[in-house]
């Protein structure tokens, strides 16, 4: 179970990482379903096995996956590849995964990113329920961190 | 010039990192595994210093530091690992190795900078 200590610890690491990885500061808004279904995303997800067993996913817009991506790299927004993208979400999905795996039971080992990327699409790790999911906004761009706890 | 072998199988992590060195005056080396480090300092390669990361496919960055570590002709490297890797028990896992000094990730450039200084190669 998880109480509203953890929810705010959950929520601080992935504050902390967007401001010390990239310098940018997020927000926690209400959820809009029309805007994930309607515009391109960027999905980055993280297995944890060990003491607690379970995935964290990073959901952002294709836009702001983009300005993740020229932030760590150190160039234009619009040199950016789609590899590029998929590298860069999938090194900060790592790290959000890092951080909050040290939130929760443990020992446990992370699993190598793995990232998608298109429009219209539903993600699922198959035999997981949602521990808690954040709605987050950067600069009116959307994303979405969520701890998927296995069955 | 001061080189570094910069090891992490994300290029936007190598490219962060090794614009921190650079502005510390430092030449860049990279691999995207531990295995292709050890190729490289197999085939002569002499870094004064390797950045690694734990997380890592073929080769793990603790791996990586057991081979370097158990190699006499390796001594002189600093090692400095960079990871999400936040659990204690590791990070003393790690330092046992033959770890120098150790930075979790999220950090700053100035942090990152910090950990260079302590390690005291120039």
């Amino acid at each position: 179970m998880m109480d509203a200590t953890d929810h705010h610890k959950f929520r601080e690491v992935v504050e902390t990482v967007w401001a010390t990885m990239l310098g940018l500061r997020v927000t926690l808004v209400e959820a809009s379903a029309a805007d994930r279904r309607q515009s391109r995303f960027v999905t980055g997800c993280i297995q944890v096995t060990g003491a607690w067993q379970g995935a964290v996913t990073v959901d952002c817009s294709g836009t702001l996956a983009r300005r993740v991506a020229a932030i760590m790299f150190g160039q234009e927004t619009t040199q950016m590849t789609s590899e590029q993208v998929s590298d860069a979400i999938g090194e900060l999905t790592n790290i959000i995964g890092g951080n909050l795996k040290a939130l929760l039971p443990g020992p446990s080992q992370l699993s190598l990113p793995a990232v998608t990327e298109g429009s219209d699409y539903f993600f699922n790790v198959v035999g997981s329920r949602t521990l808690a999911k954040f709605d987050f906004s950067c600069d009116d761009q959307p994303f979405h961190v969520s701890i998927l706890e296995g069955r | 010039m001061f080189k570094a072998l910069v090891i992490d199988d994300s290029r936007a992590m190598r490219t962060l990192i090794g614009r921190a060195l650079k502005s510390s005056g430092f030449e860049i080396i990279e691999a995207r595994t531990g295995k292709e480090a050890l190729q490289r300092l197999s085939g002569g390669e002499r870094p004064d210093l390797v950045v690694v990361d734990w997380n890592m496919p073929e080769m793990n960055g603790l791996d990586f530091v057991r081979s370097v570590r158990g190699r006499p002709e390796l001594d002189a490297i600093r090692i400095m690992m960079v990871t999400a890797e936040t659990e204690a028990k590791r990070i003393a896992e790690a330092r046992a190795q033959g770890v120098d000094q150790y930075l979790l990730k999220p950090f700053t450039k100035d942090r990152f900078l910090e950990k260079l200084e302590q390690l005291k190669i120039r």
